[in-house]
């Protein structure tokens, strides 16, 4: 009944468009401020952004969306976040459970109730998060090559 | 927190996979009588290897005797000891060694209904049912109703993911789930690639970056060779809308950026 409930809400256009105003406006942010950093760290930088909006659109409450926001503080702060990676990585046992636990993002803290909804919900923002990004390549290069016509 | 009222109400039916006694169950409710027909109910019990049949009229004897009772272990939420907890006690049924339920105790059952009726309809409590031979015990009560539970979250992931209804096994199943999420990331990667070498395409100028060919080639192969994406109705209607409004916010982009 949760679930249901939940999806619903979900598939709001208004939170889609939510997602894909935050995932838009983080693409200007980069574009404005990282004009001549290297490629790969702003692919990664797009990526981040990508992960962000989907947890900003996504409820508050859920675990998925504060680990990844708080991720992002991490980040902000220190480095500290991939020391602490590190660590982890060498003391996992690659049971599916332990997988599933690595790939949605906060769960290495639940326990596996918890982690199997979390990740409906956070595969259900993935996938949104998807077609949004393909929806904007798609039109980003249309754009392109409209220019290239006119040039 | 009481572990038996982890279950929820609706769970219940799932638990009582036996088509008679969910009939009964749903005729005493409906009649606002959830203990009614059990109340009447026989208890029949294994001692030893003999079946000996136990019939308990008075309510209040027999849940005294069923708690004694080793081989039909009931369970109540409301383990206050109060009145509740008799009617609970008397609700679940103690049910043969294969799983079987025993006819007499629902011929029994459905032939006293018309007196219970008379008894006040008690409704709001959840109960867990342990089987014989279950252990009835607190931990093993709340390890039971966290199964249900992950068994519930995993048939919505099931149909969340898509080509999953068909794969039979948890185990193969949390595979498959663990695939999809790991091709929905790696795609966002692609993308979050894709976007990159296309932004900066257009603001280099484009003749600097042959990204064409490029993104062409990489970029194409998830979605055609990973999962079949989902086509989702409300999306696409949707899309019409939302690529004339990307169309003002990325040209807004380009403009000042450019």
């Amino acid at each position: 009944m949760k679930q249901n409930k939940n999806t619903s809400s979900n598939n709001n256009p208004r939170k889609a468009s939510m997602q894909t105003y935050h995932f838009l406006r983080s693409l200007t942010q980069i574009n404005l401020t990282r004009p001549s950093s290297p490629l790969l760290r702003r692919s990664r930088a797009i990526r981040r952004a990508a992960y962000v909006s989907m947890a900003r659109a996504a409820s508050p409450r859920r675990m998925w969306t504060r680990a990844i926001l708080g991720r992002l503080q991490l980040l902000r702060r220190a480095r500290l976040l991939r020391r602490r990676r590190n660590y982890k990585k060498k003391t996992t046992i690659s049971t599916p459970h332990d997988k599933l636990r690595r790939l949605v993002p906060g769960g290495e803290e639940m326990d596996f109730c918890r982690l199997l909804e979390e990740t409906a919900d956070y595969a259900e923002f993935l996938s949104k998060q998807v077609r949004i990004m393909e929806s904007v390549v798609d039109f980003m290069e249309a754009e392109c090559k409209k220019k290239e016509e006119k040039v | 927190m009481d572990p038996s009222s982890l279950i929820s109400h609706s769970a219940l039916p799932e638990i009582w996979h036996f088509p008679m006694a969910r009939g009964i169950r749903e005729a005493a409710s409906g009649m606002g009588h959830r203990d009614v027909s059990a109340g009447e109910s026989t208890v029949t019990e294994q001692s030893g290897d003999l079946w000996s049949k136990k019939k308990r009229r008075d309510s209040g004897l027999s849940s005294a005797a069923a708690s004694e009772d080793e081989s039909s272990k009931f369970l109540s939420n409301s383990s206050g000891g109060n009145d509740l907890d008799d009617s609970k006690a008397l609700e679940g049924k103690s049910r043969g060694e294969n799983g079987e339920w025993k006819a007499d105790v629902e011929a029994s059952s459905t032939g006293k209904k018309p007196d219970q009726t008379l008894e006040p309809p008690k409704q709001d409590y959840i109960h867990v049912r342990a089987r014989r031979g279950q252990a009835t015990d607190s931990h093993s009560l709340a390890e039971r109703a966290r199964r249900e539970k992950i068994s519930e979250r995993m048939k919505i992931l099931q149909d969340l993911v898509p080509g999953c209804t068909k794969v039979i096994g948890k185990a193969a199943v949390l595979d498959e789930i663990i695939n999809y999420i790991q091709a929905l990331q790696r795609q966002v990667e692609l993308l979050s690639m894709k976007l990159e070498a296309v932004n900066s395409r257009i603001n280099a100028g484009m003749e600097s970056f042959p990204s064409k060919d490029f993104g062409a080639q990489t970029y194409h192969t998830p979605s055609s060779s990973g999962f079949p994406s989902q086509p989702t109705r409300e999306y696409e209607h949707e899309q019409g809308s939302t690529t004339e409004w990307l169309h003002m916010q990325v040209g807004g982009t380009f403009q000042r950026v450019t």
